[in-house]
């Protein structure tokens, strides 16, 4: 199975980074799109179908928060699991994220097999 | 069963089923274990140092020696009878702390690290491991089965069943 | 809050990021480079509380060694911008690390980071806490400035 995902993130060396561990991890990518910020993200989503969201938090202009939410509010948006990929080691901002529908949480730095578990968790284990 | 032992600084490939890698010994050293289920060709390194910029002449002597040298020559070497690097299992023992006044860097960690290092420019990820600590460690690996056994402070444990079983296996998972 | 928990959420966070995500280690403290030793620096402002900068100054050589490693390139065909982008997110970690550690309240927001001079000269009102390692390609210098307070919130909120 192939599987299309986004990742959102305003560097794109920490871009660059989770691709690779998604790749890694045995997921084989049939399309994978790149945003900046959380309007970025959105505009992709308007247009293509994923099967997963990787978003960073601490973004300019639209925060990953935000896109979460607006994203819970989208009913053809909320079903897609989104990862939060952050900084943000606090247990509050966790908490918000998670009520707020996002499905796994890594908290940067991390080890790549971090990122690994959660995307297994999340999506299953990659079939070959 | 066909026992290969892997020395200090040693390296051996198994394409034979019932053969056995096994490795003891592993304190500061590390024991990275790599396994294709479908080809069933395994691999077993021992390597004790982390760079072998420090002694070029004798990483040509012995590429085992060092992680720079000695996990890519295991990689070629599996893919060589047949493995491919998309499908490898990996694994790691070792690393450990093994406390010498006289020592300044933690050799173990720094073998570990440059593992890590070498593995993700690779493009693999580790599977499991067991590594850090003060124990010294022995590792089994059982070529047709994958079975992969360790030996740590007089216990001894199973921890990768026969395949087919991707991410069941019962080390300690990295994460 | 006193200099030495900062200075230990420094080196901590310091060790953790290198650790993880750059396979380096941080070999202990080692003295910061003169003022013209060729460098990248990496600044973040953070709002919190308290607020701040945080600098993070790295020896260009192991800037562009730890960027390949990082992306998993070839250090002959990476470009400046990949270099860039590497620099400035470890900044980004680091800082987020220290301030998951010491910031009192559970909250605070960090800038994008931006390449700048080196400039780590506090002004009075700010307390200044710096710290240099060596990650075995070249020194490391961490800096943090916050405003400085009489009291923070959790001692306060201890009476």
């Amino acid at each position: 199975m192939a599987y299309r995902v986004l990742i959102t993130d305003d560097s794109p060396a920490m871009r660059a980074f989770v691709r690779r561990v998604i790749e890694l991890s045995g997921f084989e990518l049939s399309a994978c799109f790149e945003a900046g910020d959380g309007a970025e993200a959105l505009d992709v989503l308007h247009k293509e179908w994923v099967d997963a969201i990787l978003t960073d938090i601490n973004m300019p202009g639209v925060d990953g928060e935000e896109l979460l939410r607006r994203l819970a509010a989208d009913e053809s948006l909320r079903g897609i699991p989104a990862i939060v990929i952050s900084t943000d080691a606090t247990q509050s901002r966790i908490s918000r994220l998670m009520a707020l529908g996002a499905r796994g949480y890594v908290t940067k730095p991390f080890r790549p097999e971090a990122l690994r578990a959660e995307l297994e968790r999340t999506l299953g284990v990659p079939s070959e | 069963m066909e026992q290969i032992i892997v020395g200090m600084a040693d390296c051996k490939v198994g394409n034979v089923p019932g053969q056995l890698l096994a490795t003891y010994a592993l304190g500061s050293c590390i024991g990275l274990s790599v396994y294709d289920a479908q080809a069933n060709v395994g691999g077993l390194l021992h390597y004790m140092l982390p760079d072998s910029t420090i002694d070029p002449a004798r990483s040509k002597e012995n590429p085992y020696m060092f992680a720079d040298t000695g996990v890519p020559k295991l990689l070629d070497m599996v893919c060589g009878h047949g493995a491919s690097r998309r499908r490898l299992v990996a694994h790691a023992a070792g690393g450990a702390s093994i406390m010498d006044p006289k020592a300044i860097f933690d050799i173990g960690k720094r073998n570990y690290l440059a593992l890590r290092k070498i593995l993700w420019k690779a493009g693999i990820l580790l599977a499991g491991e067991a590594v850090g600590g003060g124990n010294s460690r022995t590792v089994r690996l059982e070529i047709g089965s994958g079975r992969l056994w360790l030996q740590e402070g007089g216990g001894q444990k199973t921890l990768v069943p026969s395949f087919p079983a991707k991410g069941a296996n019962s080390w300690p998972t990295v994460s | 809050m006193n200099d030495t928990t900062v200075r230990d959420a420094l080196s901590t966070a310091v060790s953790d990021v290198l650790e993880s995500m750059f396979f380096l280690e941080a070999l202990g403290e080692a003295p910061e480079p003169p003022p013209e030793a060729e460098t990248v620096t990496a600044l973040v402002t953070f709002d919190g509380d308290p607020p701040g900068s945080f600098y993070m100054r790295l020896a260009s050589m192991a800037a562009n060694s730890i960027a390949a490693d990082f992306l998993g390139e070839d250090p002959g065909t990476l470009t400046e911008q990949q270099s860039t982008s590497v620099t400035l997110e470890m900044a980004n970690m680091i800082c987020g690390a220290v301030l998951s550690r010491i910031e009192s309240s559970g909250s605070f927001r960090l800038g994008t980071p931006r390449i700048a001079a080196w400039d780590a000269t506090a002004a009075e009102t700010m307390q200044e806490t710096r710290y240099t390692v060596d990650t075995g390609n070249g020194t490391l210098t961490v800096a943090i400035q916050m405003e400085t307070r009489t009291c923070s919130p959790a001692e306060r909120s201890a009476y």
